[in-house]
């Protein structure tokens, strides 16, 4: 047996280009998968945790899928608003622990505001235990303070105290601008990965304000002038985000919500709907997951051709051999050993290499996509699959190694040229 | 005197075809040098394959050290072979990725035999059999940076490394010029001859039979080629 590593390692040693490259290849084929399997991972829980900790959305008559796209995500736009009293009676029905009130239809550059209250920042959660941080700044005091997301704040490179308008709609340049109403940015969110990075801030009566002066140009805010008395600084609310006193009651609210009487609401449960909305876009990862399989195979297929290259040259050495008195298994043992020996330093390198991208460029995803990437050890998975791989690697290095043994029984001392 | 090998009526074809190996009696005393000559296709190569126990189970009798051969499954013949046997090609005799030293130690990695009957070190046995052929001061250099001679010298000093019983050359000074030749042989019979070993040592070249004890021709000792040619 040390023979048979003596002589493998020579004959890897002896073709150092070829070996080198054939590592690299499969090297990078599977860091390839390993960085891709841990972007899968990250996005999919950046995107699962984009909001923790909420047990109910509720919002008007639309579907779970819509309202969570809606209200969480900012695309699209809510059918219908819920009235501040229904509101009120869910933030005081005997289940509740808390809202956070959402009202949205306003923009800025292209951004979407948000009109809030400062639960927001006491209850919102992400990434399980996560919450809205500032970088500088406070929360809005009255109502001319605006908040912003570190996206905006980025993009616009707004600082505290930097005055600004906002416009009605959602279009980037919209005709109709609330300048009655400046604000003034009070404070400037850390980058948390969610669409929040993308919003702007504001308090529930700002929004009313803001409508009420603008409402003889719009006819379809009327109605919150007409609205009674206690909730005249209210607007209408796309959704409210709702954190039960015990989870076990989420499902009880939500078809309560369902069934509300005072309007037509829908209730979604985010954990469950983001689920399915990211199973809704797994043919892209499982996509993504083929393509990273075929390029290992790519990889390891080098290695059988470079294999299979040597077989002629190999013929001479088994020959040689047999005149030693090898036996014809033992060509086939020296190529196996080659390909193990190979497809091992491939893995190590593979895992040098992945760790290397992780960390040169996960600063870079995160800024840029969201997306976190900590550095961690391998988890079982991923020993599993490199494992795997080595498998397949020795597996597809059978064939050559098999082709080794027909020609030593064919050839027998004849040294073939 | 005690015979390294005996055939008695052996015959050989491979499977599905007529006889190509057809002799009656060849016999090799121990230390002796026999010469055998014959064009190409006369059977040289089945003969070798046959001796050394490469190919199966001829029908008659090869005895090699008293071991009948036929008798032996492959497993056995393989060993037997790494064991007794030296084996010299006409060219490429070594591996390409190996050193000089590690190509004339590779017998002694692959039987224990051979290892045990050296009283030196590996290494040290491997030099001194270096340098009765010529080669000491090659020893770390690779394989492919060697001339021919030197290659033939390299292999015949990895074929007589723990002193084989048997030394079997196929045609080894044929890539070789006349003045390498002479002196490659002179060495070999040289260093053969210390440790007497009997050679077998095949070619087509005449002019070589004078070095040996004995020179047996082919085309006569083997009748499936003399009926063959003498139905022409």
């Amino acid at each position: 047996m040390s023979t048979i590593i003596h002589l493998a390692l020579r004959s890897i040693l002896n073709r150092r280009v070829t070996s080198l490259l054939t590592i690299l290849a499969i090297a990078l084929s599977m860091s390839l998968l390993l960085i891709v399997e841990r972007l899968r991972t990250g996005a999919r829980e950046g995107f699962t945790g984009v909001i923790s900790q909420t047990d109910v959305i509720a919002g008007a008559r639309s579907s779970p899928i819509q309202l969570l796209l809606n209200s969480v995500f900012q695309i699209g736009s809510a059918s219908n608003n819920v009235t501040p009293e229904t509101w009120e009676h869910f933030r005081r029905h005997p289940a509740v622990a808390w809202t956070i009130p959402v009202a949205m239809g306003d923009s800025h550059k292209g951004f979407r505001v948000i009109a809030t209250n400062e639960d927001l920042f006491l209850h919102y959660h992400y990434q399980r235990d996560r919450r809205l941080e500032f970088e500088s700044g406070k929360p809005s005091a009255d109502d001319h303070d605006v908040v912003i997301g570190a996206r905006v704040a980025k993009e616009l490179g707004y600082t505290e105290g930097t005055k600004l308008v906002l416009a009605h709609g959602l279009a980037v340049e919209s005709f109709v601008k609330h300048e009655d109403h400046p604000f003034v940015i009070s404070g400037i969110l850390k980058p948390t990965g969610t669409p929040f990075d993308r919003s702007l801030f504001i308090s529930l009566p700002a929004m009313a304000q803001m409508h009420a002066g603008a409402a003889e140009h719009h006819d379809e805010h009327a109605d919150n002038a007409d609205e009674p008395d206690h909730h005249r600084h209210l607007p209408g609310l796309s959704a409210f985000f709702i954190g039960t006193k015990s989870r076990t009651d989420a499902l009880a609210l939500q078809r309560e919500i369902q069934t509300y009487a005072g309007e037509p609401m829908t209730g979604a449960l985010p954990g469950l709907t983001l689920a399915q909305l990211w199973s809704a876009l797994s043919y892209a990862e499982e996509a993504l997951r083929a393509v990273s399989m075929l390029v290992i195979l790519v990889g390891l297929l080098s290695m059988i051709i470079a294999l299979y290259n040597s077989l002629n040259e190999r013929r001479r050495e088994m020959a040689i051999l047999r005149a030693l008195g090898a036996r014809p298994w033992m060509i086939t043992a020296i190529l196996l050993v080659e390909a193990g020996f190979l497809t091992g330093v491939a893995v190590a390198t593979s895992i040098a290499l992945t760790y290397g991208a992780l960390l040169g460029a996960t600063g870079l995803i995160t800024a840029n996509f969201g997306i976190s990437l900590p550095i961690t050890g391998l988890s079982g998975e991923e020993w599993a699959r490199l494992g795997l791989m080595f498998l397949t690697g020795l597996a597809m290095a059978a064939l050559p190694a098999w082709q080794a043994y027909r020609n030593a029984l064919v050839d027998g001392l004849t040294i073939r040229i | 005197m005690t015979k390294s090998i005996e055939i008695e009526s052996l015959k050989f074809s491979y499977v599905g075809d007529a006889d190509i190996i057809d002799i009656d009696r060849l016999s090799v005393s121990a230390g002796e040098r026999i010469f055998v000559h014959g064009p190409s296709g006369c059977g040289k190569t089945t003969l070798l394959g046959l001796l050394s126990g490469i190919l199966p189970s001829p029908r008659g009798s090869i005895r090699v050290l008293g071991k009948d051969l036929s008798a032996l499954p492959p497993a056995e013949r393989d060993r037997f072979r790494g064991d007794h046997f030296g084996y010299l090609f006409q060219m490429f005799n070594l591996l390409p990725y190996l050193s000089v030293m590690d190509n004339i130690l590779l017998p002694l990695r692959l039987s224990s035999s051979r290892l045990s009957k050296i009283s030196k070190s590996p290494e040290s046995e491997a030099k001194h059999l270096a340098q009765a052929l010529g080669i000491g001061h090659l020893m770390n250099r690779q394989a492919p940076e060697l001339s021919v001679g030197q290659q033939q010298r390299v292999a015949a000093a990895r074929a007589l490394i723990g002193n084989p019983e048997i030394l079997i050359c196929d045609e080894p000074t044929s890539a070789l010029d006349h003045v390498h030749r002479d002196r490659f042989l002179d060495l070999l019979i040289d260093v053969a001859g210390a440790s007497k070993t009997s050679v077998i040592f095949v070619s087509h070249d005449r002019s070589l039979a004078n070095r040996f004890d004995r020179s047996v021709d082919l085309t006569t000792l083997n009748r499936k080629f003399r009926a063959s040619t003498g139905d022409d």
